[in-house]
């Protein structure tokens, strides 16, 4: 068979999966990372030129500003000599997710420390096709600066062969600085109440972020997990399902992954059902903020959780 | 306008759907076009076929996934320029690559399987299923929309020395499988 008769072929791929990769690709380019238009460099190379320059121009105003505020700004200091400062406590605190007033007030703190008065938000990426996926989400972007290095970094590459469903990220207010959670399990599915060890990180282009706070909450599970119940920073106290990577008053990628482990009871107990869980993941100094949902199911046969990719029969063969 | 109201105003003869399906796929198509034939003008014509393609085959078709649709009409509009155009060497900056991966994919299937093709596809769908999400758009994305390897990366959080292996490994796990199931010889 000819290549060419291969690639005429593969234009049958399920549309399902057609669909949750375009919509990705939509939101990438429509944050900034690469316009639709195409390549006329050939015909119009002078536009390309100009827009280079006002490009630059709004970079070094961005600038400016950037540096007026930071030396305005009251940044909170970390305690380094808090009980939460390093991964060794991680696995000694647990509580229920309740993620209620976590995201406000994380929406106000940015804004505060950013001094920028914009708050960009945004859902999980909205994927129609399949209500199995995790939806990666993605911020919508004032910026217009690449967003090249807003993937997960290298230690994530091959992370999610086997059990991993993970979700991803760029700062709204700086697309350079991409963060994502990884969740584990063997082999995709755990038992009802065991642990799924998850990971967080972010690009390594990201430097001296203030925090990052993960907050997992579901409607569908019972969620229990091992990080601090609270945290507090600049004598705010912070909800108690917030989870506060601060190993130190600036968090540079070095300092990274962080590791704690997460375990969910479904809150029915139906032959089988699924659910969702929702992680929210704000970063400070900058401002970001996004939302991502994993979906799982819950065999009540064999009272096993799984990643969505995965069968009843398959998830019971591995146990 | 949603994707139910323009196929009705389809049905109905409405031209007004037309300016629709432009308006709201028209940067979709024409990015999927760009990708395979790496020509602005031979994108934009790309897209105006697709349109002129739709306004005919709706009716009697009644897409339920009208953006998927709309995507395989534009592919293989821009798959038959580029099939034209190969003769002078033209075509987006990575499909000769992507043309050289596939390569891998093309050869010893049985006489069975090249007559029945919608059986090796069906074979490929149901290994793309199995794979997680990530690795389904990483696919996706680079032999389907035909996406550089650094848009991928930036699309799916995955480092670019991490997207070439994974398509490398995934091309000879397809292959694998496709042995396995007999497709191939």
């Amino acid at each position: 068979m000819k290549t060419e008769e291969i690639f005429d072929m593969l234009t049958g791929i399920d549309e399902n999966l057609i669909t949750s990769a375009g919509e990705d690709l939509e939101n990438y380019r429509r944050s900034g990372g690469k316009s639709y238009s195409v390549d006329e460099k050939s015909v119009f190379s002078w536009k390309r030129a100009s827009a280079a320059i006002m490009c630059a121009a709004a970079v070094m105003l961005g600038a400016f500003f950037v540096v007026k505020n930071i030396n305005r700004t009251k940044i909170p200091v970390d305690d380094p000599s808090s009980d939460y400062s390093g991964l060794g406590n991680f696995s000694s605190n647990e509580s229920s997710g309740d993620s209620s007033s976590t995201e406000s007030s994380g929406s106000s703190s940015s804004t505060e420390s950013s001094g920028s008065s914009s708050s960009t938000e945004s859902s999980g990426s909205s994927s129609s096709s399949s209500s199995e996926s995790l939806s990666s989400s993605s911020l919508e972007s004032s910026s217009s600066s690449s967003v090249e290095s807003s993937s997960g970094d290298n230690q994530h590459g091959e992370s999610n062969q086997g059990g991993t469903q993970d979700i991803s990220a760029i700062s709204s207010n700086d697309p350079q600085v991409g963060f994502w959670v990884a969740l584990h399990a063997n082999e995709n599915a755990v038992k009802a109440g065991s642990p799924f060890s998850a990971e967080i990180s972010f690009g390594t282009s990201a430097r001296n972020l203030e925090r990052i706070t993960v907050t997992i909450s579901s409607e569908d599970f019972e969620v229990t997990k091992s990080c601090p119940d609270e945290y507090v920073v600049d004598g705010q106290k912070y909800s108690n399902s917030d989870f506060y990577v601060a190993p130190s008053s600036k968090i540079s990628p070095d300092d990274l992954p962080q590791h704690f482990t997460i375990s969910l009871s479904p809150k029915l107990k139906k032959e089988k059902y699924s659910g969702s869980t929702n992680i929210v993941i704000t970063e400070y100094l900058v401002g970001g903020y996004s939302t991502g949902t994993v979906t799982l199911y819950y065999y009540g046969n064999s009272n096993l959780i799984c990643f969505s990719t995965v069968s009843q029969k398959e998830a019971e063969s591995f146990f | 306008m949603e994707d139910k109201q323009i196929i009705e105003q389809l049905w109905e003869r409405n031209e007004n759907a037309l300016s629709a399906v432009s308006l709201k796929y028209g940067k979709f198509c024409k990015a999927i076009a760009a990708n395979i034939v790496g020509s602005a003008t031979d994108a934009e014509e790309c897209v105006n076929d697709v349109l002129l393609a739709v306004w005919n085959s709706i009716p009697p078709s009644k897409p339920d996934n009208f953006r998927a649709y709309i995507g395989k009409i534009t592919r293989t509009n821009a798959a038959d320029i580029l099939k034209r155009e190969t003769a002078r060497k033209r075509g987006g900056k990575d499909v000769k690559m992507i043309f050289e991966e596939l390569s891998e994919l093309s050869s010893d299937y049985s006489v069975e399987a090249i007559a029945e093709q919608h059986e090796i596809l069906a074979e490929i769908n149901t290994y793309l299923k199995r794979l997680n999400e990530r690795r389904q758009k990483v696919f996706v994305l680079r032999y389907w929309y035909c996406c550089d390897v650094a848009e991928i990366s930036a699309v799916t959080g995955f480092s670019e020395a991490n997207v070439y292996n994974i398509l490398k490994r995934e091309r000879k796990k397809l292959l694998e499988y496709l042995r396995k199931r007999g497709v191939m010889n």
